[in-house]
């Protein structure tokens, strides 16, 4: 299991709990990241929040559950999600934490099940609920950066390169229907790399020949899967062809240059870029926001559009 | 028969009408090429590759109805291109736009109809596109020219 740790628990957002919904599972507690964990919350209780507010003040924001509970978490999830998400009276960052968790729990579901029907129909509708909940709320993108899950599994990295989309297609001044599409087309960026065998995807080392061929073929594998569908896009179906392509032609699959690079396209790979570079992966520990964006200040107007990351810079920086 | 030898002068290929590929400087030496397409373990080839260095006519005759919004409409487009290589199972061709995967045309060329779905799309230059495609049937044909 990708998130087990030595102790066999994974990590869980505080936020997802419902105060009147007992989740059905023990529930532990690290207060430092070196604890042991204790038990929080039996299976039978409801959380006690007057034990949490104090952690929260100290910048924990994950409870952990043991690995063999999680379809019972999932569960729990989807029979609550819509009233934790919708729940007006709960911060912004916490209904944000609730959906980062159900897009990466229904995501994580569905490409495993790897039907294509599935995953779209899962996406339109989780991308609308991320739509509505990113373009209407003041989140800034440092808020949002610390609810986020940051490993390298791929449904986590769709679920991430979703919300940022959003916020920077709306500081680009995109319409709400244009957002709505452009979530959707976040999720579905990386549908081809559920082609692309596990072992090639997490290994540690560089890759060699063969498994970087492998691992470009995946914005076609995913544009092949999706571009005989009605309820697609030109620009969702970019966001999957494009969003290796750079400005000056250095990308990939067809080494597009800038104006034949489509606008969504653009955001997404700014983004992708970010998300991939300040999250964890197996050869690596994940960069700091500052760091990621250096880097990718030295694509700035060659391989990145300089607008759209000049953008995307003052919202890492926190000015919405 | 415009396929290239050695010893066949190079063909201009702005003075053949209705042929709007413009060759880089890396392709100039195309119509002097010959022989079998090297090709590595690592490809998964099924089948060698022969370079065939022809003009062929391409006729566009499927868009998927996803694409329409965002290209102009282009069932039944028809024009010049390059015929780059062959083998038994799919064929290359220089083409001056983009065509996108699973977009399928009729290749004329050499007393043959091709119907072939594209299966990648290389930009070398400027109206300069590597397409490679999947052959779906080969029929033959009397040459007209």
């Amino acid at each position: 299991m990708l998130f087990s740790s030595t102790e066999g628990l994974i990590p869980i957002s505080m936020a997802t709990l419902s105060p009147t919904a007992s989740l059905g599972v023990n529930i532990y507690l690290r207060a430092r990241s070196n604890d042991p964990p204790v038990l929080y919350c039996a299976a039978n209780e409801l959380p006690d929040y007057e034990r949490l507010v104090p952690l929260v003040g100290q910048g924990v924001n994950k409870l952990f559950i043991d690995v063999t509970d999680r379809a019972r978490y999932q569960q729990y999830l989807r029979d609550n999600w819509d009233d934790l998400i919708c729940d007006e009276a709960s911060p912004i960052p916490n209904r944000v934490a609730v959906l980062s968790e159900v897009l990466r729990d229904v995501l994580d579901t569905e490409f495993a099940r790897n039907d294509t029907e599935s995953i779209v129909a899962a996406s339109q509708k989780l991308g609308r609920v991320t739509s509505h909940l990113l373009s209407e709320s003041n989140i800034i993108t440092q808020q949002l950066c610390n609810v986020l899950h940051h490993d390298y599994a791929t449904f986590t990295h769709c679920t991430n390169v979703s919300m940022y989309c959003v916020l920077l297609a709306r500081k680009l001044g995109y319409t709400t229907a244009d957002i709505e599409e452009i979530a959707v087309g976040g999720l579905l960026h990386d549908l081809g790399k559920l082609q692309i065998d596990e072992r090639i995807l997490n290994k540690p080392d560089k890759l060699d020949e063969f498994e970087f061929r492998e691992i470009k073929k995946h914005p076609a594998t995913g544009f092949i899967q999706l571009v005989d569908r009605e309820d697609m896009s030109f620009g969702q179906l970019m966001m999957c062809y494009q969003h290796h392509e750079r400005l000056n032609g250095s990308g990939y699959p067809v080494g597009c240059v800038s104006e034949e690079i489509h606008p969504w396209a653009k955001i997404c790979s700014i983004v992708d870029v970010y998300e991939a570079l300040t999250s964890n992966r197996p050869y690596r520990k994940p960069m700091s926001p500052k760091t990621a964006l250096a880097i990718l200040d030295k694509g700035e107007g060659t391989e990145f559009d300089s607008e759209m990351l000049e953008c995307w810079r003052q919202l890492v920086n926190n000015h919405n | 028969m415009l396929a290239a030898t050695s010893q066949q002068p190079q063909l201009v290929t702005h003075e053949i009408e209705g042929l709007r590929v413009e060759l880089p400087a890396e392709l100039q030496s195309f119509f002097f090429e010959s022989g079998y397409v090297p090709t590595t373990a690592e490809e998964f080839r099924g089948n060698a590759r022969l370079r065939v260095r022809s003009v062929g006519e391409i006729l566009i005759t499927h868009t998927p109805s996803a694409l329409h919004s965002g290209i102009s409409h282009r069932d039944g487009r028809s024009g010049k291109t390059l015929i780059k290589d062959l083998s038994r199972s799919g064929v290359g061709v220089l083409y001056h736009y983009e065509l996108y995967p699973e977009e399928q045309f009729q290749l004329r060329f050499q007393g043959r109809l091709l119907l072939v779905a594209t299966a990648r799309c290389r930009r070398i230059a400027n109206k300069c596109y590597e397409v490679g495609g999947r052959i779906i049937s080969v029929e033959t044909i009397e040459s007209t020219q």
